[in-house]
């Protein structure tokens, strides 16, 4: 459905994003995941015509329609956007924003279409209230309304989240995730937030200052990140370093590895659960601090070499800071890093 | 902490109640009807009072809308050369007071003056031999009126074409909206009402008129309520036509105040990257040029420079004994109502802060109409329960003890004083307002729990944050009172005069030449406030 191809885009003379490509099939909801200022939103705007490119290609179905050559105005792509302010009108009301785009159409058919489209949101009730009357949730689903009224090909969504509370944030987003998937809807999404970028995405990306590093499922992202960029950026975690002996033993601080490691594996990535307490085990680390998280002990842990560990550990269990624990290694993904940052290989 | 009961605070229910007096007096002159004296008014001068404050108001309104909305619209939306400099220059109209422009325009294009002369030895042609528009008229006036008054328009548009969202036009983009229909139903109807607020204040300001509809001969509601004080010394009748001429400024300030709250839902305060102007090439640059300076020439430059050269031509004028009086006379009167107006706004202010219940916000709220409502009107709210006071008080005293004391306060600088109170206590308190809503009741706290007590909260805290907005609401009353007509000519004590009182009474006299020395005096004073302005654009 959507194809970019070595996408490349700038503000003035800086370069903001660079031989960026992915693609997306008809049905699916990406998400671009990245820090501020990493270029995702413009990524974004260029879909949507907003930006002109510099290099590459993008491809809606089977037409170009953004290239150095080629720009097809915004308004003839049939991409619709929710902004990350909203963008509401503020002089219409409910159904006057969801009916904007919709002045092709009859009367008739367009007060049918605005109604169904309340009706997906569910705010029929709130038809002609005037939008600054809405509360942020509200206003986020009029928006959504507004750009599906007109059945565009893809739906672009930025950071469509952002302004809105915690708790409020994981129910809209399943609420639209299943709004999208019951109406079929090809959708981009960019957040900053990865919690909800699991929640609503299909296939994700990471983009780290203008550059796409990994294009996959968040199981993917999480278990088999390709670089530290993806390791850092998703998930917590720890990186081990990697010392080979003498003898030819591979060990980290936690002892000889029990699988083999590439010729240049310089760091190994351990994430909180791959730890857990044994009072028995003959491996320690010190707590050097402790965060209660309701189910679970967040423990941030110091190996007698001085490298950091965290993991979690059951509510009941608690042990004070500086005590010193006994743990064990249960690895499930093996993930290892050159020193020059990508990943080698990793086992399951 | 427990609230003290309300009545030990009268700065924040008396005092407001007593700036509310003016207008309500006006009012109550109804109790007095005498049926005799308004069906003669109904039947002769009325129906023209009415006509022409009505026609004027329209007419200029309508007027300056057109070319206020238009030239913000040119400015916002396309680059051509000069426009940058044009951002600055268009508001100094603001500077020229509606009378001053008019004496300038009438010495202009009158028989006598250069464009007329210039035109008959161009083309040898006598007196009667030509036509020539009369400046002294509806219609001039009408003109005149919107070219000094399209600032407002101007101002309210401008910011309200770049309080728009960047993401509406690219949210219809993306809604397959053409640009056209982009323009006709998003950005017309969201800048509407800031073009209505402008007009509602055009018209405003039109109402108020006095200097220039006395000069051009043309009766409405104010040239009434004069005549019908002095000329026929009927109180209750000018009270009267005073609260005719009240409630229609009063429903303009409704209006305007309804577009306010339009725009207040419009503006998102997103800032995003904003619109780039499209570049005019070629002959449609140099039009937009041409006619943003046209409009230049004749609403500043040409009266401006004209009242430069005649003020010249008499240079000792400038150090003359009597023009030093003026001067003085009127900076004194300034100076004392500026801080006398700071000190109220800043009691009222501090109350509206405080959390007061809500009869006595509204009350605080009510008493900065005096805003809305003509110079005239104050006045006559003004005098009339001064001169009830003084005639009482002089029965009394002579009664009591054989003494009369005469007109004790109407005769006053105090009667002036308390008029321009009334009229630009809203002006004061906005500035205000505006500083003090910056300091967020947190800082008080933190203020507090770091050992600050509330006085010295005040020296420590409050005046040093105040300081910008107090030097601001300082400067435009200041320049307010100094070009103020109307009530300083109904309230002024015998034999003091001011600038504006004299520029008026020697146009009147038909002196344009001598009026030019304290009318440039008040150009001059009221280009600080537009200087102050177009700062206060540029830092936004």
């Amino acid at each position: 459905m959507l194809t970019i191809k070595q996408l490349e885009l700038h503000y003035g003379d800086t370069r903001v994003v660079q031989d960026f490509s992915l693609a997306l099939a008809t049905g699916q909801i990406g998400c671009l995941l990245g820090p501020s200022g990493s270029g995702k939103s413009s990524v974004l705007r260029a879909i949507a015509g907003f930006e002109p490119l510099t290099q590459g290609e993008i491809w809606l179905g089977d037409s170009i329609v953004s290239s150095v050559t080629v720009q097809l105005p915004p308004e003839r792509r049939k991409v619709g956007m929710v902004f990350q302010d909203y963008a509401l009108f503020p002089h219409l009301t409910v159904a006057g924003n969801v009916g904007f785009g919709l002045h092709q159409l009859p009367v008739a058919q367009r007060r049918q279409r605005v109604m169904q489209m309340l009706e997906l949101v569910g705010l029929t009730e709130l038809a002609d209230r005037a939008v600054h009357q809405l509360s942020g949730g509200q206003q986020q689903r009029v928006a959504l309304a507004r750009a599906l009224a007109p059945a565009p090909a893809l739906l672009l969504l930025d950071e469509p989240f952002s302004g809105l509370d915690a708790d409020l944030r994981d129910a809209l987003a399943r609420d639209i995730r299943q709004i999208l998937q019951h109406e079929g809807i090809t959708a981009l999404l960019v957040t900053h937030d990865q919690h909800e970028a699991f929640a609503m995405a299909d296939q994700l990306g990471v983009i780290v200052q203008g550059q796409l590093q990994q294009w996959g499922s968040a199981y993917e992202l999480y278990h088999q990140p390709v670089n530290r960029f993806v390791a850092e950026f998703i998930g917590e975690g720890h990186l081990l370093s990697v010392c080979r002996e003498p003898a030819g033993d591979v060990r980290t601080a936690l002892g000889a590895l029990p699988v083999e490691a590439p010729s240049d594996a310089c760091w190994l990535l351990v994430r909180p659960e791959d730890i857990t307490h044994d009072d028995e085990s003959l491996l320690k680390a010190q707590v050097i601090s402790t965060a209660f998280r309701g189910s679970c002990y967040h423990y941030e842990l110091k190996l007698h070499n001085g490298e950091l560990l965290s993991c979690q550990l059951q509510s009941h269990h608690c042990h004070a800071v500086g005590e010193w624990i006994g743990i064990r290694a249960e690895l499930a993904h093996w993930v290892f890093f050159s020193d020059a940052g990508s990943r080698k290989c990793s086992f399951r | 902490m427990k609230a003290s009961p309300f009545w030990r605070h009268p700065q924040w229910w008396l005092l407001p109640a007593c700036l509310l007096l003016p207008l309500l007096v006006v009012y109550a002159s109804w109790g007095q009807f005498d049926a005799k004296l308004w069906s003669h008014l109904t039947t002769t001068v009325l129906p023209d009072y009415l006509l022409n404050s009505l026609l004027l108001a329209a007419g200029a309104g309508g007027l300056a809308a057109l070319l206020g909305a238009s030239l913000a619209w040119l400015l916002h939306f396309y680059q051509f050369p000069g426009r940058r400099l044009f951002q600055l220059l268009l508001i100094l109209p603001l500077a020229l007071p509606a009378y001053i422009i008019a004496y300038s325009y009438t010495a202009l294009l009158d028989f006598s003056g250069p464009l007329q002369q210039g035109l008959r030895q161009l083309t040898g042609l006598g007196y009667g031999d030509y036509w020539f528009p009369q400046v002294r008229s509806v219609g001039g006036a009408i003109c005149l009126f919107a070219l000094v008054l399209y600032p407002y328009v101007y101002l309210l548009t401008r910011a309200s074409l770049a309080g728009q969202s960047p993401r509406w036009q690219e949210a219809c983009q993306t809604l397959g909206v053409s640009r056209r229909r982009y323009l006709g139903s998003v950005l017309l109807p969201l800048t509407r009402p800031a073009v209505f607020g402008g007009m509602a204040l055009v018209m405003m300001e039109v109402f108020a008129d006095y200097g220039t509809v006395q000069y051009f001969g043309i009766p409405t509601l104010t040239t009434g309520i004069f005549r019908t004080w002095f000329g026929m010394n009927d109180r209750t009748g000018a009270a009267q036509l005073s609260s005719l001429l009240c409630t229609l400024a009063l429903a303009l300030m409704l209006l305007e105040l309804y577009s306010r709250r339009q725009l207040r839902f419009y503006h998102t305060g997103q800032a995003g990257k904003t619109l780039q102007p499209q570049q005019l090439k070629g002959v449609r640059a140099w039009l937009a040029t041409f006619s943003v300076s046209l409009v230049l020439w004749l609403a500043f430059f040409w009266p401006a420079l004209a009242l430069l050269v005649w003020s010249l031509e008499t240079p000792a004028a400038w150090l003359s004994l009597d023009y030093l009086q003026l001067l003085g006379n009127s900076l004194s009167l300034a100076a004392l109502s500026t801080v006398l107006l700071l000190v109220v706004a800043l009691v009222l202010v501090y109350g509206l802060r405080q959390g007061l219940p809500a009869w006595q916000q509204l009350l605080i709220r009510l008493s900065g109409l005096g805003y809305a409502v003509p110079g005239t009107v104050i006045a006559i709210g003004v005098m009339w329960p001064l001169s009830v006071f003084d005639n009482w008080l002089d029965l009394f005293m002579e009664q009591q003890f054989g003494i009369r004391t005469g007109l004790l306060l109407s005769g006053t600088v105090l009667a002036l004083l308390l008029a321009y109170l009334v009229r630009f206590l809203a002006v004061a308190m906005q500035a205000l307002e505006s500083g003090i809503s910056q300091i967020k009741p947190s800082m008080d706290q933190a203020a507090a729990s770091l050992g600050c007590s509330r006085t010295q909260l005040l020296w420590r805290l409050h005046l040093p944050l105040l300081k910008t907005s107090l030097w601001t609401a300082a400067l435009l009353v200041f320049v307010d009172v100094l070009k103020e007509l109307p009530a300083t000519l109904l309230l002024r004590p015998f034999n003091f005069d001011t600038l504006a009182v004299r520029t008026f009474e020697l146009a009147s006299d038909e002196q344009l030449a001598a009026a030019a020395v304290p009318a440039l005096t008040i150009v001059l004073a009221g280009l600080l406030p537009v200087i102050l302005l177009n700062k206060a654009a540029l830092k936004s």
